[in-house]
């Protein structure tokens, strides 16, 4: 193994101090693209989707849980299988507490096209808590372009995808604002990388968004995660 | 709220911003590479810290693997919530490194928070919270300042947060204040080396296994077969 050479604690700084000064253009660059995509225009969810939750039919829009944003994760379960992906369920685990989304006024929720029986089994192995909604009697997963018409027999997860939506609601309507997948998914995994998706941004007041977003102090509105309260 | 657009300008504009998206996830490559070759320094002080299978060497918080993630979580007698709660800002990051963290031992990395608050304080506080990584106290050792200042001035005067960065300079005592920052530590033959620490928003994307890996002395290597699994289905 190739490995890089042994130093002082002076050079090892000053080495490190290089790589600091890419590292906040990297960030200040990640901002410049988060405040982009919140001028991204929005896009009309005209059908009336129903999905299955563990108690019945539920609407698309009963996925916001009365918030204005929703991030929703296409997780591959396919129909004829019994365990949803591997590679997705690495995704999940990384999902920090939803109550920091809330605080937010932003949900969370994974749709699959799995009937909601076995993704209920396979949430509870797991040990999960996140809202997780099939969508085998809709063509909600086949509409966003994640599932093939047919599920495929001896395809991995029947064919099914990943990808990850951002949708907006004002009142009735509902917007979908935003879609990313593949390494787009992977960089996520802090409350802040999913918060950068969606239309309100982290919701504090140095970002750079259009005029009359929520914004508040930063490093204020968060709690533990047992003390927001309602 | 931005403007209502049809599919296809939809489409156009995300397209544009795809583009961007994919040149910083690039730039995140060549940044992840060049932390890779930063250069190693032993560390000499030996350390020892409290945890829940005793008295352990920084060595032995490898736990038999040859690369260490430690976060340096705020809990001491000047955060916020002292003596029962750790910091509000740390408690929100370790809620997603809890679960990322399940997905780093199998590619060989050990990951451990490290607090000055005594073990009952930090063990009590890890129940409340539901958290499953492993924690340890460093009570009675430099270890969370050594590892926030790398200079003689900034050991005696507290100063230098963030390799000197100008932001906070004024505010942070280093000799005082707990600090949060994430640090990475390869064992070779036997000698414990320091290869990162980051700090402030240098930790914001941290919480993803990927980005963890990426922090790495080592980086990602090739994916193993076998890995990811459920976090569950590892042996």
């Amino acid at each position: 193994m190739d490995v890089p050479p042994v130093v002082s604690k002076s050079e090892w700084e000053e080495a490190r101090r290089e790589v600091l000064a890419k590292e906040k253009e990297q960030t200040r660059a990640r901002d410049a693209l988060a405040a982009e995509r919140r001028r991204l225009p929005r896009l009309r969810v005209d059908k009336d989707y129903v999905l299955q939750g563990p108690d019945g039919e539920v609407p698309l829009g009963d996925l916001f849980e009365g918030r204005r944003q929703l991030i929703l994760y296409h997780f591959m379960f396919g129909p004829n299988q019994d365990v949803g992906c591997d590679g997705c369920s690495m995704v999940v685990d990384q999902i920090g507490h939803l109550a920091h989304f809330h605080a937010r006024d932003t949900s969370f929720a994974l749709v699959s096209r799995a009937p909601i029986e076995k993704i209920e089994t396979y949430r509870a192995r797991m040990g999960w808590t996140i809202p997780w909604y099939s969508s085998f009697a809709s063509d909600f997963n086949v509409d966003f372009g994640v599932s093939p018409p047919e599920p495929r027999v001896g395809v991995y997860q029947d064919g099914e995808t990943f990808a990850l939506d951002v949708f907006y609601r004002d009142g009735d309507e509902i917007f979908q604002t935003y879609r990313t997948d593949r390494r787009g998914v992977e960089a996520l995994g802090s409350v802040w990388s999913f918060l950068d998706l969606t239309p309100f941004g982290r919701q504090e007041e140095w970002e750079d968004s259009p005029t009359g977003y929520p914004q508040g102090k930063p490093y204020e509105w968060w709690r533990r995660h047992d003390e927001y309260g309602d | 709220m931005s403007r209502v657009g049809t599919r296809d300008e939809w489409l156009e504009a995300r397209v544009a911003l795809l583009a961007e998206e994919k040149e910083l996830t690039r730039r995140s490559d060549e940044l992840a590479r060049r932390r890779q070759e930063l250069p190693w320094v032993p560390v000499e002080q030996e350390y020892e810290f409290d945890t829940d299978d005793g008295r352990k060497t920084l060595a032995e918080l490898f736990d038999g693997r040859s690369q260490l993630i430690v976060y340096h979580f705020m809990f001491g007698s000047t955060t916020p919530g002292w003596p029962e709660a750790g910091c509000p800002g740390c408690s929100y990051t370790a809620d997603s490194l809890d679960g990322a963290a399940l997905h780093l031992p199998p590619r060989g990395v050990t990951f451990v928070a490290v607090s000055r608050a005594p073990l009952e304080q930090i063990e009590a506080y890890k129940r409340r919270m539901g958290w499953r990584f492993p924690w340890v106290s460093a009570q009675g050792t430099d270890f969370n300042l050594d590892f926030s200042v790398f200079t003689e001035e900034g050991r005696r005067t507290g100063q230098g947060f963030n390799f000197g960065t100008p932001k906070h300079a004024e505010e942070i005592d280093l000799r005082r204040d707990e600090l949060h920052g994430l640090s990475a530590f390869i064992l070779e033959d036997g000698v414990v080396y320091h290869a990162y620490s980051a700090y402030d928003r240098g930790t914001d994307a941290l919480n993803a296994t990927w980005a963890l890996l990426d922090r790495t002395a080592l980086g990602r290597g090739d994916e193993p077969e076998g890995w990811p699994l459920r976090h569950d289905e590892y042996t």
